[in-house]
């Protein structure tokens, strides 16, 4: 038999192995079980939302006839406005192929479109990540831009079976290439620091000397294009707030983030297509 | 029972009377001992804690420091001339790589074991190929993101490892833009693979002012003295000290005002293991841009001036004619610009200058700021001083007239007039206008040398003029007959005089001294102190005035008036299209004996507007032909005149209702 | 791993679930809520130190496999937070519903805590931080006190269905 002092020490001594022991177990396994808990836990997300869904369909259910006929009736209007839109968009695409022909200019990388669900936000002080309901099985790919009506939402992290993992913008471990509007000079953009209840932020760094931004003259922060990952011209947010660092060199920003982003319930992932 | 405790009592006393008296020695010693023990220790801990804590620091910590950005140059009106351009390298920090380099140092030594090699490398071997597989693999990393294919250099690689571990190990370096973005895009924040920013020199407006803005190089010296605000970062030896390399300036402002410019000296202090990797940071102090400077330097005047200049070129037009401009403002003193042509790009020199760009400044001799490095004989301005002599001696008067027969012999030499004319009977204004030697032999000589001399002293033409530029010429000559008697042996000779009355013979003088003195005559007074410093509210100058009457001063003023009007200056209204502003000026022509043969300068010195004046300019150009004429007035005054074009352009410009154009830099800084 | 501890687990991953959709409609308000207390104490009071310390290591690696942390991030801090629990609940009534919440209040506020510690370095200016890490671990401890009767009471309750008495257990009847 044990001594007492031996006994009352025992769950420590085992929590410390079985600690040690986690230390040594090898990363294939604990990819594997990452990805097995993951997949366990996901029909929960997909549940949840589709009781959301359905909720939401209950909701509008109680609206009367007559608020369904002019939305109908907005909705109308919006698909003219978005017919005439694609129709000068297909125009202005066969000019830029025939620019970049007649030029011998590089094509741009093409993206398919693929819209999504999101199941789950997940916004916490150390990272900002949604689910959103397609994964694999939509071919998206580790990497791929995710945006939305207001611009970027983030970057696909992990691709699960059904789902996908996307990291936002906000999240301070994000960082991308971006450029001010009108201005070509490459900046570096990070997700920052989440106040409660305030608009989300993220900072700005290597921003020119010449360039100025106040709250109530804010710049468009865009992507640049040239970082290999998002296409360029899409918003990032509006840059607010530029100190000149000590060293003179250069300005470090602040950008206000779109306040539509922490209630997004639609996106659209951007799958790189491969050319040969 | 009792027995038994006798007996042990006893014992004890047995014991007792053993006791030998000879042991309180030994007691003693014991106790001089542990006295000197506790001394040692309490000597140690309270007057020694400092020098052992220093001694813990210096085995513990390391410092890194990093030189603070250089502060801006700026001209008169604000606009950059010499900024700081970041330039990004991809760098990778080794000392976070200790795990990496474990493990691959393990894969190595195993696959050599499973090879059976008797040649296996020794432990330092391996290491040192290990450190080589895993720093390679992340340069493969970054090849793939930017399409490269760079090689890591092993020898490098194991010197910083060894003798820079804590510094960042720069994998590729002057990143172009999308290379960074690109980085910045794929790289994952926390990844030992940063994107670092250094700054380098920049210069919007390139060539221009090159030679008074100078040039920086890296600071080799491994003791300079660096500036520190913070006593955390001031108190370390070098040993423990890991610097990143900072610039000095070598020419120009960047080189006179360098304590100024030089950034603030930044670090960080950092705890490492006995190994030397890091183990924690305990103080970072951020570096600070050093102070900016505004000069006097007008850039469109400067880009005029070097403009003009370069438009004096070779026969076959392949090169440009060595030559000087300085134009300054006669109320302050203020350059307002100062070239020297040949000149070079200080792009160049960002981030360093190439072997063959060097070797072209060096074949083209451009190294060389003429314009306050260059003696050369003044020629026929210097008349103006002869006649300001004259004056002021009493020699000549305003109206004193001479004939002039297109010749005069003084002693031995006969020396003809300008281009052998012969001007008759010729007063003060026209022997200005036409430049005629022989009126001014004549007075000069009547004058006589020790008061010429001694009037080229009283507007500091002896002398350099205290610039705050560096490697201002101590060349220049004024000669008279004790210096002759002790430099050559000789005496001084009536020829000698009138050498010196036409600008020839020793007098030796520079463009800005030139430029100084034009300044002085426009104002009446002795002595202009050039200056490159701007102050947006400095005041006039006040010298030693000339002492010259109204009419006195009239004469001189209407000669050289007539010179621009009808005489060797009229050239200068070729490039200088406002006819209602009055010039006053003066051309020369020296000759200098050479190897070659004679070589010709061509001078032109001149302020405006006459009646009440501004700036005032004097232009030098070089003969590349030996014995060919290169007249002030055919290659010195349109450059002049289009210094002047650009001066009074501006100033209509920047009257109330008009528009100034913005500035307008050659390059925009590449990123 | 006993029935007891898959019970267990299941009834914790219910409950994370609910808290990952409350955390759902909060993230517009950039409000986040840490239930960890909730999910460790249950098991670390009443269950044996096996049954508890699998169920808390299981959820905690759940937690962990939609997070952006290290896998085993979580689940090394629960199973930390059960050993320390199981090691003093001897010493008072581990029975009672009021001491679990005191419990589950404690334990969430020093993983909290812990969480905090370990990943400061995440955050590009941690001083701004305070005040939302301040109002995240109020908002998640008001939880907590809503919340822990249920939890303890679904927890007790899906035992009991499958027929597995804490009571009569703690008792020595089983």
């Amino acid at each position: 038999m044990l001594p007492k002092r031996f006994d009352q020490a025992q769950p420590f001594i085992t929590l410390g192995i079985i600690v040690l022991a986690w230390l040594i177990v090898p990363t294939a396994a604990k990819r594997l079980m990452r990805l097995s808990f993951f997949e366990f836990q996901a029909p929960l997300d997909i549940s949840a939302a589709t009781v959301r869904d359905v909720q939401e369909f209950w909701s509008l259910r109680t609206r009367s006839r007559n608020e369904l006929i002019e939305a109908g009736i907005d909705l109308a209007h919006l698909n003219a406005k978005y017919e005439t839109s694609i129709q000068r968009n297909a125009a202005l695409e066969g000019e830029v192929a025939r620019l970049q022909e007649l030029l011998k200019l590089p094509s741009y990388t093409e993206y398919r479109a693929e819209p999504a669900r999101v199941a789950r936000r997940d916004f916490n002080v150390w990272w900002q990540r949604m689910v959103i309901r397609k994964g694999r099985n939509y071919g998206i790919t580790e990497g791929a831009p995710v945006i939305f009506v207001g611009g970027v939402v983030g970057r696909v992290r992990v691709v699960h079976a059904y789902t996908s993992e996307v990291e936002l913008i906000s999240n301070p471990g994000l960082r991308m290439a971006a450029t001010i509007e009108g201005d070509t000079r490459p900046l570096s953009y990070q997700g920052g620091n989440n106040p409660t209840f305030g608009p989300a932020k993220g900072t700005v760094e290597f921003v020119p000397l010449d360039v100025t931004a106040t709250p109530s003259a804010s710049r468009r922060l865009v992507t640049s294009g040239v970082g290999g990952v998002f296409p360029a011209g899409l918003t990032i947010g509006q840059i607010f707030r530029v100190d000149p660092s000590t060293d003179g060199l250069f300005k470090t920003g602040e950008v206000r983030l779109d306040p539509r982003l922490d209630s997004v319930s639609e996106v659209t992932v951007l799958i790189p297509l491969q050319t040969d | 029972m009792a027995e038994k405790s006798t007996e042990r009592s006893g014992g004890l006393v047995e014991s007792h009377k053993g006791y030998d008296s000879r042991t309180i020695f030994f007691y003693f010693a014991v106790a001089a001992l542990l006295t000197a023990l506790t001394s040692g220790l309490a000597y140690q801990q309270l007057f020694k804690t400092d020098e052992y804590h220093e001694k813990e620091k210096q085995q513990n910590q390391r410092r890194i420091l990093v030189p603070g950005p250089r502060g801006n140059i700026y001209d008169r009106e604000g606009r950059l001339l010499v900024g700081n351009r970041p330039r990004f390298a991809v760098t990778l920090h080794l000392d976070s790589l200790r795990k990496e380099f474990r493990k691959e140092y393990i894969k190595v030594r195993k696959a050599y074991r499973e090879l059976e090699d008797k040649d296996i490398p020794n432990s330092t071997q391996l290491a040192q190929i290990a450190r080589y597989s895993v720093v390679q693999r992340y340069l493969d990393q970054v090849n793939a993101s930017l399409g490269r294919s760079e090689k890591l250099d092993a020898k490098d690689l194991n010197r910083h490892f060894h003798g820079e571990l804590l510094l960042p190990y720069s994998l590729v370096d002057d990143l172009k833009p999308e290379e960074y973005a690109r980085l910045i895009e794929q790289l994952p924040v926390s990844s030992p693979l940063q994107v670092y920013a250094s700054s380098t020199r920049y210069y919007p407006f390139g060539s221009a002012a090159s030679h008074v803005l100078g040039y920086v190089s890296a600071n080799e010296e491994p003791d300079s003295e660096e500036t520190y605000t913070d006593n955390k970062l001031a108190t370390f030896n070098d040993k423990n000290t890991f610097k990143m390399r900072g610039t000095i300036g070598r020419d120009g402002i960047e080189s006179e005002y360098d304590n100024l410019l030089q950034g603030e000296t930044g670090g960080t202090v950092y705890r490492v293991d006995p190994a030397g990797y890091r183990a924690e940071t305990l103080y970072r102090h951020v570096p600070i841009q050093g102070k900016s400077i505004t000069t006097s330097i007008d850039i469109d005047l400067q880009i005029a001036a070097e403009t003009a200049l370069d438009k004096n070129r070779s026969e076959d037009d392949t090169v440009v004619l060595k030559s000087a401009a300085v134009v300054i403002d006669i109320n302050t003193g203020e350059i307002l610009a100062l070239a020297s042509n040949p000149d070079y790009d200080l792009n160049d020199f960002a981030p360093r200058l190439s072997t063959e760009k060097a070797k072209v400044i060096t074949d083209n001799e451009a190294w060389m700021n003429r314009a306050i490095s260059g003696a050369y004989p003044p020629g026929s301005t210097f008349k103006i001083l002869t006649a300001v002599a004259g004056l002021h001696n009493g020699w000549l008067t305003p109206n004193s007239h001479f004939d002039c027969e297109g010749h005069i012999v003084v002693g031995r030499s006969d020396f003809p007039c300008h281009n052998r004319h012969v001007h008759g009977n010729i007063g003060i204004r026209d022997a200005i206008a036409k430049s005629c030697n022989v009126f001014f032999i004549h007075y000069g000589s009547q004058t006589g040398g020790e008061a010429l001399a001694a009037e080229a002293r009283r507007f500091h033409l002896d002398r350099p003029m205290g610039i705050e530029l560096p490697h201002e010429t101590r060349r220049m000559m004024i000669p008279d007959e004790v210096w002759k008697k002790k430099e050559r042996g000789e005496s001084w000779y009536p020829g000698d005089t009138a050498n010196m009355a036409i600008g020839q013979g020793f007098v030796l003088v520079t463009p800005l001294q030139m430029a100084s003195f034009t300044a002085s005559i426009a104002r009446g007074e002795v002595f202009t102190q050039p200056t490159l410093e701007h102050q947006t509210n400095r005041t006039r100058q006040r010298t030693e005035p000339i002492g010259f009457s109204r009419e006195q001063a009239a004469a001189l003023r209407d000669g050289m008036e007539e010179c621009i009007k009808t005489g060797t200056g009229k050239t200068l209204r070729i490039n200088f299209k406002h006819p209602e502003i009055r010039v006053a000026g003066k051309s020369g022509t020296a000759q200098k004996r050479t190897a070659k043969g004679t070589i010709n300068y061509a001078w032109f010195i001149s302020y405006a507007p006459a009646e009440k004046p501004e700036i005032a300019i004097a232009v030098m150009v070089e003969g590349d032909k030996a014995d060919e004429e290169y007249g002030g007035g055919t290659y010195a005054a349109p450059v002049t005149g289009s210094i002047l074009q650009e001066y009074f352009d501006k100033k209509s410009a920047a009257k109330p209702g008009t528009i100034a154009q913005p500035p307008k830099p050659a390059t925009s800084p590449a990123r | 791993m006993t029935r007891t501890t898959f019970i267990i687990f299941a009834c914790c991953a219910l409950i994370w679930a609910c808290v990952s959709q409350l955390n759902h409609y909060l993230a517009p308000l950039h409000l986040s809520v840490f239930a960890g207390g909730l999910l460790v104490s249950f098991s670390a009071l009443r269950l044996g130190f096996r049954e508890g310390w699998w169920a808390s290591f299981l959820i905690g690696l759940l937690i962990d496999s939609s997070a952006a942390v290290p896998f085993g991030f979580h689940a090394l801090l629960f199973a930390a937070a059960h050993v320390g629990v199981f090691h003093l609940r001897g010493r008072f009534p581990r029975e009672e519903t009021s001491f679990g919440m005191v419990t589950a209040l404690l334990v969430n506020l020093i993983l909290f805590l812990l969480i905090t510690l370990l990943l400061i370095h995440r955050a590009p200016t941690p001083v701004d931080l305070l005040p939302r890490l301040l109002i995240d671990l109020l908002v998640s401890e008001v939880l907590i006190i809503a919340c822990i009767p249920w939890s303890f009471a679904l927890q007790e309750r899906a035992l009991e269905i499958c027929g597995i008495s804490l009571r009569r257990a703690q008792r020595g009847l089983l």
